[in-house]
């Protein structure tokens, strides 16, 4: 077992070992593409109080979204009331409220980036409209705003306050839900997706080569580290 | 593996050392191969340019230059399409922007536009080779053996077709390391540990793995480098020996000046084995001096066709005397606008942290078009073996006069190849006219990272010399660090996440 065949048999099997051991590293992949809007060129979308409707409509990329995140602004106060956000998606014309969560804008901070996890994941359809609303209680003294970026424009999005259609769009993010499991269980999306720019053969190739180099690396590490006693002959 | 020094014999370790580099090999060849598809299309720095510049030998049938004549676009049609397909100018920051576009590349898109896309040959003609229409065509005319075996194909095909010719020239580097470790120490697990760590060293794969000259200039001056220890270990040199050099530094400057601080430490050396300032000149050893007249003639031969042809064939009103290397020069010795000690000065205020982020950081690793370092932590584990490896070399010094000689030709080789980049590049081509440094990056000092490598490995050898398998703490560390950068490249750019 110690000849060249019997080394290379025991660092094939370690070798297979580790691709076995690999199948049950956790590891996700995504389900839909994250989105967000970046702060350059950001201003205030104006005060939100009593009666005033913020509402940032976009096109779902993905089919459960796990979480939304807006940047809310508080004027450096600890205003009294409560932050509304809605989630609503489009169906048949209609709009179907998915979501509701309230906050306390005492407990803001000013400038941050206020993320709403939903528990379960909303389930939404790809290509679906969405519309993120945000609204606030309490007189003007007591207001929020929401940062939007009037230099960014995407196709699906529009922003509107009161009705009235923005330019730009609001500062926010998407987050949809992963594929989640082990290495072994989702390795076909998972491959798949490493392998985008790839035809058939080219993936073959690719794991072919990938499986020799995990090969030699392992024959190295078994057999290649250890000392012999004295300096070998030139 | 038997401990019996006294039952092995030359043809035996011969046969080990053709086995080890077989392994080395088919590991780093089989390591950028997947790198190579796992970037995505144009992501890697200055590939676009690289890449037509093959595309320019192949479709065009010459060397690029500048005419002024060329009504052809920069970049082709064809490529500039493959951008749109691949999502290279919202994917990455190679526009200049502050914050990429996309996060992660699309989930939900037909990439079959992408993977299928491929135009008539008039679609992809280019004018010159943009930024990297000034370099010799050495390693350009190697790699494009696979863009005009898949010439029918569409590019996708033909770019990782040349890259995989890149990673092959990578992973002859890791072969050259494995044997300037070994010339070095006559031990096998040096010269695997070095192999090795070259093999999955992450800058390095990730820079050969896509289409990248400094895969040619990186594998010349490793095989400059093993010969250098051949000739400080040789007691006489032989014309072969002369000659190998000769080609090897002629083959550097036939594809990128990175390489130069290492050609010009390979003729000093070889003056100084030639005419040994402790001997009479009476007194010089002719087979020494046969060694150095065939290293000219070789280095000239190699080096100076290209030159040549370069100065003749593309000489033109614009390309004349005014050719970088003339304009550095110039810079130099008479700058017109700011002198070296501002340099030193401009330097000095950029602080540690600028010379952490070129030696260290984009050194081991920094992807994409410089915007996917690695973890700080990371830079702080590497930071942390350096300092005992150097602790390491000093105690190997001390204790050992035989190795004095191997170390310093190691570090000269690195510190040298630090200090002319720095002055000739940083200084010369940019400080001196306009105030600014180039933009150095990490690879430009690859031609010596066999060197660096070698260094690291005997002195972390050192340190932990009570340890059965220290030879293999290098290799472990740089094992460790290529998986992290797996990790973040796939995260990145595919946002999967592993472990």
């Amino acid at each position: 077992m110690n000849g060249p065949s019997g080394r290379i048999t025991i660092s094939a099997l370690v070798a297979a070992l580790a691709v076995v051991a690999l199948a049950f590293v956790p590891a996700s992949l995504p389900a839909g593409d994250n989105f967000g809007t970046s702060g350059s060129a950001a201003r205030p979308i104006g005060d939100l109080y009593e009666g005033r409707l913020a509402v940032q409509e976009f096109i779902s990329s993905g089919t459960e979204i796990q979480a939304l995140t807006i940047q809310i602004a508080t004027y450096g106060r600890h205003n009294a009331g409560k932050l509304y956000i809605t989630v609503q998606a489009e169906v048949d014309g209609q709009w179907r409220t998915l979501a509701k969560k309230k906050f306390s804008k005492r407990k803001l901070i000013d400038n941050e980036f206020k993320e709403v996890r939903f528990r379960p994941a909303l389930r939404v359809k790809r290509g679906q409209r969405i519309a993120l609303s945000v609204r606030s209680d309490k007189d003007p003294s007591q207001a929020i705003t929401w940062w939007m970026n009037p230099e960014h424009r995407a196709e699906g999005m529009r922003l509107t306050v009161d009705g009235v259609e923005q330019t730009g769009s609001a500062v926010f993010s998407v987050a949809y839900k992963r594929i989640a499991g082990t290495v072994g269980e989702i390795r076909k999306p998972l491959w798949k997706r490493m392998t985008v720019f790839l035809r058939p053969t080219g993936r073959a190739c690719v794991a072919i080569a990938a499986l020799v180099a995990l090969l030699c690396f392992v024959h190295l590490v078994l057999w290649g580290a250890a000392p012999i006693s004295s300096r070998e002959l030139p | 593996m038997k401990n019996d020094g006294a039952s092995i014999t030359g043809a035996s370790v011969q046969g080990s050392v053709l086995r080890d580099l077989t392994i080395v090999f088919a590991l780093g060849l089989g390591v950028r191969l997947l790198w190579a598809v796992l970037t995505p299309p144009w992501t890697a720095p200055d590939e676009p340019p690289h890449f037509t510049y093959v595309a320019h030998l192949v479709e065009q049938g010459e060397i690029p230059h500048e005419s002024s004549q060329e009504t052809h676009p920069e970049f082709s049609e064809e490529m500039l399409e493959s951008w749109q397909h691949t999502f290279f100018g919202r994917l990455s920051r190679a526009g200049g922007q502050a914050k990429a576009e996309l996060a992660y590349l699309p989930v939900h898109h037909d990439y079959r536009a992408a993977r299928r896309h491929n135009r008539a040959p008039e679609l992809r003609r280019t004018r010159a080779a943009v930024s990297a229409t000034a370099y010799p065509p050495f390693y350009y005319l190697f790699v494009s053996g696979g863009y005009s075996a898949l010439y029918e194909r569409p590019i996708l095909s033909r770019l990782y077709a040349v890259r995989a010719l890149s990673g092959l020239l990578g992973a002859l580097s890791a072969c050259f390391a494995y044997l300037l470790a070994y010339e070095l120490r006559r031990e096998l697990r040096f010269g695997r540990a070095v192999g090795l760590s070259m093999a999955l060293f992450p800058m390095h794969v990730f820079i050969t793995a896509s289409v990248n000259n400094d895969a040619a200039v990186v594998l010349a001056s490793t095989i400059l480098c093993w010969l250098l220890a051949k000739v400080l270990l040789a007691e006489a040199l032989s014309a072969r020996l002369g000659a190998a050099i000769g080609m090897a530094a002629g083959a550097i400057l036939m594809t990128k000046p990175s390489g130069v601080p290492v050609a010009l430490l390979a003729g000093a050396l070889l003056l100084w084995r030639a005419f040994p300032i402790r001997r009479s000149p009476l007194q010089v050893h002719t087979p020494n001096l046969v060694s150095l007249s065939t290293f000219a003639l070789t280095f000239l031969s190699t080096a100076g066709a290209w030159n040549v042809y370069r100065f003749t064939a593309h000489a033109s009103a614009e390309a004349g005397a005014d050719t970088q290397e003339g304009r550095a020069l110039t810079q130099f010795f008479s700058p017109a606008g700011h002198s070296f000690l501002e340099y030193l000065q401009y330097e000095f205020e950029l602080g540690v942290g600028y010379f952490r982020r070129i030696l260290i950081g984009t050194y081991w690793g920094n992807f994409g078009w410089l915007e996917l370092p690695l973890p700080r932590s990371t830079e702080y584990l590497i930071l942390a073996s350096y300092g005992l490896a150097l602790v390491g070399l000093i105690i190997l010094v001390r204790e050992q006069a035989s190795e004095r000689r191997k170390i310093a030709l190691l570090a000269c080789l690195l510190v040298f190849n630090v200090l002319f980049l720095f002055i000739a590049a940083d200084y010369a081509f940019g400080f001196a006219s306009t105030g600014a440094g180039v933009g150095m990056q990490g690879r430009y000092f690859f031609p010596t990272l066999s060197c660096l490598l070698c260094l690291l490995c005997f002195g972390l050898a050192r340190i932990f010399a009570r340890l059965r398998f220290n030879a293999a703490i290098l290799p472990v560390l740089v094992g460790f660090v290529q998986l992290i950068s797996l990790r973040l490249m796939l995260s990145r750019w595919y946002g999967v996440h592993i472990w």
